[in-house]
């Protein structure tokens, strides 16, 4: 796999890196607290469930902290956190196999009652729901490179999957995407 | 697309889409588990032959459902599931939102719900040195604009739109008669049903609070839940003794629904009054019998009628004598509701310094529980706009939606270059006292756009006025 040419972390990082690597909790808290929305928009696009965008988070950090011995600095360290949260959200689709996605599927077209009204008014999002149409893949290259402003070589990193495949799913994931984000309607006449 | 490019506007919209946060509790778990994790403990587990305190993967709380807020109980639940650990903070708990973020959480919350019932308790001194005086109010809201309202004093009143008229029964200012009050205008700045601060002040004050500016909020919390602080300055009453009226005003919003909680007026640092909600429930059933009240056959009622009738655009253009400028645009989700006329209405502004409003047309535009209004009143022979000095006197108009008599609110001048007030003197409020509101006075009419918008929004509804035809 070719990693990213990326430039070295800056000295706060490597060094709470080195502290976490040495055992210090405080140190791995700072390092996620930076990534954090990043990581939780990533994972709840995915999921697309409250509780199991919780779930997957919190494996995720645990898994990051006990392996954060190998992470070597080669790549950018949010890159590194990008693959463990990705890989703990597939796990976490897999485990739910069939049945999650249809119930997925019927909750965008029924919106759940016991949806708080932040969440019904997302679940009603053109964008959001054409999101929920793409694949797990389409949908998380599409957030890292557009949303999250990542290179095709750090998200091919993170996803396991050559660059030239990124750009041809990035291409159909923006074609799904782009006519959901022009319907927003956002000049009406109210006479 | 070249390589690696982005798009941006994509980008964009995608970042804007909500990201929920963790639940309350989750900070904390993560925290033992990190700690329960370090290298050193896990040899000496190892060396011991012990598990972990809490296996990896162990679920967190369960979700609360937001719908259902009930305080109390959730008070009552969160102290059991949490223990003394829910006011720590965590590794996560430093991630202030922003004030802009938070009031786009709250207009969703409002935007989306159907009805609200909850128990509004009104905390304040008759006057400085008396002791704090706390009411109660049972409140049913629908978004469409019905409301019932019950004190505990045995107040009762209910309000339908589809009438425009609101009935109350035990009322302490009539001595306990019945008052019957019809043609009600929707709301200000001319004479609407009965505000306990709820519908209108309530969301416009949370409003006027989370969109002025970009300051950070705090995480807070309040009655147990996980709730966002913030706190601006207020101008206090000039007419009043220093220290009755507040200098700052706070509110707390809900983390889970971003629906405000409470609202808190203090004078340096000392409470003046408090409004807070308990028992929220959001999108409960509300029949439509709930918002009728039949006054008993033997009463002696007292019956008003305010004036308004409820038109379409058309018939208001026949009943105020003009074509009334009504907005091309308005924010995604709002729908006109009604439109009422009145040939005369009462008077506006503090102490009402204004003339008898007449040819008033007021049209309500609604998402969910957020409501605009655009109101258009005859000018008259007045023509002069005075000065906000908060009392309001002389041969000019003031702000008709004025903060109260002895409020002084800064009233931005705002220049419209394009519809119908295109010229006009345009005076734009967007303050913790006031609704948010833009006001102008034209060759013809004073006209008024208020309600739950950013100070931004307000201007382009305005710029986007025409007259009707």
């Amino acid at each position: 796999m070719t990693l990213a040419v990326v430039p070295p972390p800056p000295v706060s990082e490597r060094v709470r890196v080195r502290r976490a690597q040495a055992g210090d909790p405080r140190a791995f808290e700072a390092l996620i607290a930076e990534h954090d929305r990043s990581l939780r928009r990533l994972a709840f696009r995915l999921l697309e469930d409250h509780g199991a965008m919780q779930d997957a988070m919190q494996d995720a950090y645990v898994s990051a902290y006990r392996s954060i011995g190998s992470f070597s600095g080669e790549a950018a360290f949010a890159t590194w956190l990008y693959r463990i949260v990705y890989n703990a959200c597939i796990d976490e689709l897999r485990r739910r196999s069939h049945r999650v996605h249809a119930a997925l599927q019927d909750s965008l077209e029924h919106p759940d009652p016991a949806l708080g009204p932040a969440d019904a008014l997302a679940a009603r999002s053109s964008l959001a729901a054409a999101l929920a149409r793409l694949t797990p893949e389409h949908r998380a290259i599409v957030l890292l490179v557009d949303a999250q402003g990542l290179s095709y070589a750090e998200v091919a990193d993170v996803l396991g999957i050559p660059a030239g495949t990124v750009a041809s799913r990035l291409n159909r994931a923006r074609a799904v995407l782009r006519p959901a984000l022009a319907a927003d309607p956002t000049t009406e006449d109210h006479r | 697309m070249s390589q690696d490019e982005r798009d941006e506007t994509l980008g964009a919209a995608l970042r804007a889409l909500d990201v929920p946060d963790y639940e309350a509790g989750f900070d904390v778990r993560l925290r033992r588990q990190l700690e329960a994790d370090t290298p050193s403990r896990r040899r000496s587990r190892r060396r011991r032959g012990r598990r972990r305190p809490e296996a990896l993967g162990s679920r967190l709380l369960p979700s609360w459902g937001p719908l259902t807020v009930g305080l109390a109980v959730t008070t009552i639940a969160l102290a059991v599931l949490l223990g003394r650990d829910s006011g720590r903070v965590g590794p996560l708990g430093v991630q202030p939102a922003t004030a802009a973020e938070l009031g786009q959480r709250v207009a969703n919350a409002l935007a989306s719900a159907r009805t609200l019932a909850g128990v509004l308790v009104v905390r304040e001194r008759p006057s400085s040195d008396a002791p704090f005086a706390t009411s109660r109010t049972r409140f049913l809201l629908r978004a469409e604009g019905d409301q019932r309202l019950t004190t505990d004093g045995g107040g009762d009143s209910a309000y339908r739109v589809a009438t425009a008229t609101e009935t109350t029964l035990n009322d302490p200012l009539a001595n306990g008669r019945p008052v019957v009050r019809r043609g009600l205008a929707p709301g200000r700045p001319d004479g609407g049903p009965t505000d306990l601060g709820l519908r209108r002040q309530l969301a416009a004050v949370a409003q006027a609070l989370l969109r002025a500016g970009d300051q950070r909020i705090r995480s807070t919390r309040y009655q147990g839940r996980r709730a966002y602080r913030l706190s601006v300055p207020a101008a206090t009453n000039l007419n009043a003794e220093p220290g009755v009226t507040a200098d700052r005003m706070q509110v707390v919003v809900d983390r889970a629904t971003g629906l405000p909680l409470q609202v808190r007026e203090s004078y340096r640092g000392r409470l003046i009054m408090e409004r807070r909600i308990q028992s929220l429930r959001v999108n409960v059933p509300a029949p439509a019998a709930a918002f009728s009240l039949q006054t008993p056959s033997d009463a002696d009622v007292l019956r008003f009628d305010e004036g308004y009738r409820r038109v379409t655009p058309a018939q208001a253009v026949k009943r105020a004598g003009y074509s009334p400028p009504l907005p091309r645009w308005l924010p995604a989700g709002f729908v006109r509701a009604q439109t009422y006329t009145a040939r005369r209405s009462g008077r506006t502004g503090n102490e009402g310094a204004n003339p008898v409003s007449r040819g008033v047309v007021s049209t309500v535009y609604r998402r969910g529980f957020q409501a605009v209004l655009v109101t258009s009143r005859l000018r008259g022979a007045r023509v002069g706009v005075c000065a906000p000095t908060g009392i309001g006197s002389g041969p000019c108009w003031a702000d008709p939606l004025g903060a109260g008599e002895g409020f002084v609110v800064r009233e931005q001048p705002v220049r419209l270059d394009r519809g119908a007030l295109s010229g006009a003197r345009s005076r734009l409020i967007i303050d913790p006292r006031a609704i948010p509101h833009l006001w102008a006075l034209t060759g013809r009419y004073l006209v008024t756009v208020s309600g739950d918008l950013g100070a931004d929004e307000i201007v382009r509804v305005a710029t986007s006025l025409v007259a009707s035809r």
